[in-house]
């Protein structure tokens, strides 16, 4: 009897066809069709999945803080921002009272300057998830920062009860990953995290900065029973490509 | 769900970690492009997030989040049928290193070669019910079929996709 393609296909996904079967032992052309549909099936069931890229994932992260804020109606970065203004009227207030000497203005701006930075630190310890997201993102956008904030940014990091907030800070300090501080810190926080999306996050930035003592907490992570599967593929991947 | 659609938007990162990866290949082997799936995935996590208080309490969570993006990718398909040549269509195999041997990630890459040779209808639907292990009547709910309708498809796309498979190892 003549079998069909979509006979033989039924009998791959399990459908029993004892008649089939038996002819399969016996017809070496039905067998060679049998194999090459066999080996399509299959490789479609075992191939791969791609890993979400980090891009998306931040705007996705990004898109529920965002949508967090609107259902809180929280107005207080609104309120730092207005002190940072009156801060500002003042000094412009100041400078047409008279006293326009060059150093006085840099220490106003300094204190300007100053002032914005305790406002991001302060932001960071007290205020809603998306306001310390916010704020992170102000740091970043400065270019430069001092010893505080970068350790603002490393207690986020290691602290900060949203893994939106602690993703928001990795994202921050992957910008001054050139300085061996924040390398070292790091390295020290991985251990620390437990996030799936942090863990592979940090783990990338640290290889791609070709940071070769991360290979050790690598190690402890691929141990530990719960670490789950993509975060040990991660770190043996890091492992190969730092050794 | 039931949390997100009460307004505790924390869940809505478990959901992400939970479904993200497979909505995301699901996207990326159905377009064979990786730009458009990553917008895609964004989208429909923003979507699941706008429109939670349309889940209906007691149903199936992924089957509620693959009906949103079948609809955003029928609409991807109509796009693509009108703009067909702003398209290029991309390697879409994990890197050599996820895949482990070098017979497999050949076997992988002559696979997807394959599936760029079917329509965009058919390559979904193994998509969904081969790389994605939907069952029949799954499929068939969210197509609005018989099961005995999605099972013939599916055969038929297999030995489809089975010519042009081999077609690929005589050139």
């Amino acid at each position: 009897m003549k079998m069909t393609d979509e006979q033989l296909i039924a009998l791959i996904e399990g459908e029993p066809n004892e008649e089939l079967e038996a002819q399969l032992a016996s017809d070496s052309n039905l067998k060679k069709r049998y194999d090459e549909l066999k080996e399509v099936v299959e490789a479609m069931s075992t191939s791969g999945d791609v890993e979400v890229p980090f891009h998306v994932q931040a705007g996705v992260l990004s898109a529920i803080e965002k949508e967090k804020n609107k259902v809180s109606g929280n107005q207080s970065w609104l309120q730092i921002a207005a002190a940072v203004a009156l801060l500002i009227i003042g000094f412009g207030a100041g400078k047409f009272s008279g006293t326009d000497s060059s150093n006085e203005l840099m220490a106003l701006k300094d204190e300007v300057q100053s002032l914005k930075e305790v406002t991001l630190t302060s932001t960071l310890q007290r205020y809603s998830a998306s306001e310390r997201i916010m704020a992170v993102n102000q740091i970043e956008e400065k270019g430069t920062v001092n010893k505080q904030l970068v350790s603002t940014l490393i207690s986020t990091l290691n602290s900060d009860e949203s893994p939106n907030v602690r993703y928001a800070a990795l994202q921050a300090l992957q910008k001054f990953i050139n300085n061996e501080d924040v390398r070292a810190e790091l390295v020290k926080s991985l251990e620390a995290q437990n996030d799936p999306l942090i863990q592979i996050s940090m783990i990338t930035i640290l290889v791609e900065a070709e940071e070769r003592s991360v290979i050790a907490p690598l190690k402890d992570i691929i141990e530990k029973e719960e670490t789950t599967p993509e975060v040990k593929q991660q770190a043996e991947i890091a492992i190969q490509v730092l050794t | 769900m039931s949390l997100v659609k009460a307004g505790q938007l924390d869940y809505l990162n478990e959901l992400f970690s939970r479904y993200s990866k497979r909505i995301y290949n699901y996207f990326l082997k159905s377009t064979l492009e990786r730009a458009e799936s990553d917008d895609l995935t964004q989208e429909l996590f923003i979507r699941v997030m706008k429109y939670r208080n349309s889940y209906k309490e007691g149903h199936s969570v992924q089957f509620w989040i693959f009906q949103i993006a079948r609809n955003m990718i029928k609409d991807h398909f109509r796009k693509m049928k009108i703009h067909k040549d702003q398209f290029n269509l991309v390697e879409v195999i994990p890197e050599r290193e996820d895949v482990g041997d070098d017979e497999l990630f050949e076997r992988e890459k002559k696979l997807h070669r394959a599936m760029k040779e079917l329509s965009d209808e058919k390559r979904e639907l193994l998509v969904l019910s081969k790389f994605q292990g939907m069952k029949y009547e799954q499929i068939a709910k969210m197509r609005d079929t018989t099961v005995s309708n999605i099972k013939v498809q599916v055969h038929r796309t297999i030995k489809e996709l089975k010519e042009a498979y081999f077609q690929l190892e005589e050139v």
